[in-house]
């Protein structure tokens, strides 16, 4: 599997996956995207389960961008089992959803996000947020580098 | 004082008390008065009799005193010890000379010169002095003085008589009147005490016992009967009560059920229905971006219209999502600075929007009692629909200000726009219902419909006055009952 894996996308939905994808590139053109397509496999692939037994779960990548709606387990069980983990405790997540309910922002906060975006509908907006955000946490930003300790 | 300790005598002691005054006061007032009586016609047959036996003496003694019989004198004076009332008795001459003399009481002296007199009292005796008369001629005089005593014993015995009568009859009155006065007091205390235990252990299933047909037998029945309609009021009040807590409890699951259904509606219009226009949006600019070159005119306007579409559809969707979380917000209620937040508005549309001219009046110092972010949402609706139909004004003004003499104070939004014709005001405040058609002003047609039900949660009222081409102005009051502009 990708060793210099900076990004991991979990989203289900093959038109949103495109979408960031595009805008990610857009942005961060040289930046290594790997995609979850629901809970669970991006559980397996941050701690090397199932089918990502090869990996090597010391790399992590810079950060998670997480939706919240998923199947089998979703986002906010995701956040939540990553944050149990001391593995991934550090590990910083963006939360990207479709939902600007107060009830899902809390929630998500509560359970340590580190961040949270309402996807917007018009994608000019989205690829702006994308920038942005793409700028802060694979340029700005700085985490805990589990290969070197 | 007195007052305050006779109404605190129970019932029982009054009647006792009431009996015994009235029982004592007949035989007291009956034997003063026959004491009275008799001590007077003790003292009128007492005289009578001492003059008669005075009478006699005299007249048995005129022989005796003309011829100087002294002998024959203490002899008629002596008889008089029989009447042991005669205390003393003396014989004098026609020149007052004391010729004969009985004195049977040694305090007692016969007087010099006595004065004729048919007979009085004084000094504890009845003083008679009688002129001894011969042939028409007082020949001397004759003076007897008798003692009360006997009168003093004999009333004695009466009073002390009359007193015992009296004291038999208290006690005997006092006994029939105990047992009397039970009958009338007995379902008085019983009635007293079941009043009490209804008061106090609210059972209005008691009654009171009937014991008599009298006024006090009304009261009882009145009583049991007053306690029947509570009994069955009481009844009736726990009964509906008990439907009513049902209902309350019924229509509560239902409102939670309700809410719930509209906040999984919400959440599924905010995330699912939104998903799908970001696709149409993003793949449609990704045409663009990537295909442009290979479309004409025509084919990139349409796709810049899908494009808007879906923009707008996203707007819409975003208008429906407050007017929803305006609906099942829990207000909070705190002092909201209405000044504030609309400097607030006006700043980010003008930098917004700086090319635009706009002549802004925001009348400082507007505090009221409400929910900050749903005045806000109202608020911020209202000057944004300001702003956007004087846009076509060369000279645009915008007004926010509050009327307060008018009880609750009236707040209003003016611009001096494009207004509309007040036959369609009744439109204005429906949800999706618009007056203006997309190519004159943008709208998605919800958001008067959210301020109006801001207002609404607020217990106020929204109303609006336009001209066409002149201007609107939006009036609305807060809470009538607990704000005042401040």
């Amino acid at each position: 599997m990708a060793q210099s894996v900076v990004l991991l996308l979990v989203e289900d939905n093959p038109d949103d996956e495109a979408l960031a994808k595009r805008a990610l590139k857009k942005a961060h053109s040289d930046s290594e995207i790997v995609v979850a397509r629901d809970g669970q496999e991006a559980l397996d692939f941050l701690f090397g389960l199932g089918k990502f037994q090869q990996r090597d779960h010391a790399i992590q990548p810079q950060v998670v961008f997480l939706d919240i709606n998923l199947p089998k387990v979703n986002g906010l069980e995701v956040l939540k089992a990553l944050r149990e983990d001391e593995r991934t405790a550090s590990l910083p997540v963006v939360i990207l959803s479709s939902s600007d309910e107060n009830s899902d922002i809390s929630k998500a906060y509560a359970l340590g996000a580190n961040s949270y975006i309402n996807k917007p509908v018009n994608f000019n907006e989205f690829c702006r947020q994308i920038d942005i955000m793409g700028q802060y946490w694979l340029d700005i930003n700085r985490v805990v580098n589990l290969q070197l300790q | 004082m007195k007052v305050s300790f006779w109404s605190k005598l129970p019932i029982r002691s009054k009647l006792l008390l009431l009996t015994l005054f009235s029982s004592v006061m007949g035989p007291l007032v009956i034997a003063a008065s026959v004491i009275l009586y008799e001590a007077s016609t003790y003292r009128l047959e007492n005289l009578q009799e001492v003059t008669v036996i005075a009478n006699i003496v005299a007249d048995r003694s005129t022989a005796a005193l003309v011829f100087g019989d002294n002998n024959q004198l203490q002899e008629n004076l002596a008889s008089l010890q029989l009447r042991k009332t005669i205390a003393l008795a003396c014989m004098y001459d026609e020149t007052d000379l004391v010729r004969a003399s009985l004195i049977l009481d040694e305090s007692l002296n016969c007087p010099a010169a006595p004065v004729v007199h048919e007979g009085y009292y004084a000094e504890e005796y009845l003083h008679i002095t009688q002129q001894v008369i011969l042939d028409g001629e007082p020949i001397g005089k004759l003076l007897i003085q008798a003692s009360l005593v006997e009168l003093r014993r004999h009333l004695g015995n009466f009073a002390l008589t009359a007193l015992l009568v009296c004291l038999v009859t208290i006690v005997a009155i006092l006994y029939v009147a105990n047992v009397l006065q039970k009958r009338i007091t007995d379902p008085l205390i019983n009635l007293t005490e079941t009043a009490s235990r209804v008061a106090g252990e609210k059972n209005y299933e008691l009654r009171a016992e009937l014991e008599s047909q009298d006024e006090i037998g009304k009261l009882v029945e009145t009583f049991n009967d007053m306690l029947a309609t509570i009994e069955e009021q009481n009844n009736h009040i726990l009964k509906s009560n008990e439907e009513l807590e049902k209902t309350v409890a019924t229509r509560t699951s239902e409102l939670l059920t309700a809410n719930k259904e509209l906040e999984a509606f919400s959440y599924s219009v905010s995330h699912d229905l939104r998903q799908p226009l970001r696709a149409i949006d993003g793949f449609s600019e990704a045409i663009l971006e990537d295909y442009g070159d290979q479309l004409d005119e025509m084919g990139l306007s349409y796709l810049q219209r899908v494009r808007s579409a879906s923009q707008r559809m996203g707007a819409l969707i975003q208008s429906m999502l407050v007017l929803s979380r305006v609906t099942r917000h829990v207000i909070a209620l705190k002092e909201v600075n209405l000044s504030e937040s609309a400097e607030a508005v006006r700043q980010s549309l003008t930098d917004e929007n700086p090319e635009r001219q706009v002549q802004w009046s925001i009348e400082p110092g507007m505090v009221t009692k409400g929910d900050a972010n749903l005045l806000n949402i109202a608020l911020s609706n209202l000057l944004q629909n300001a702003w956007k139909y004087s846009s076509k004004e060369a000279q645009a003004e915008i007004r926010f200000g509050v009327d307060r003499s008018a009880v609750p104070p009236v707040f209003y939004v003016s611009d001096n726009g494009a207004g509309f014709d007040m036959k369609y005001a009744d439109k204005l405040f429906v949800a999706f219902s618009r007056l203006h058609s997309p190519d004159e002003f943008e709208g998605s047609g919800i958001g008067l419909a959210t301020v109006n039900r801001v207002i609404n949660r607020h217990h106020g009222r929204i109303w609006v006055e336009s001209t066409l081409n002149e201007g609107t102005t939006f009036y609305f009051t807060l809470d009538a009952e607990h704000n005042a502009a401040g």
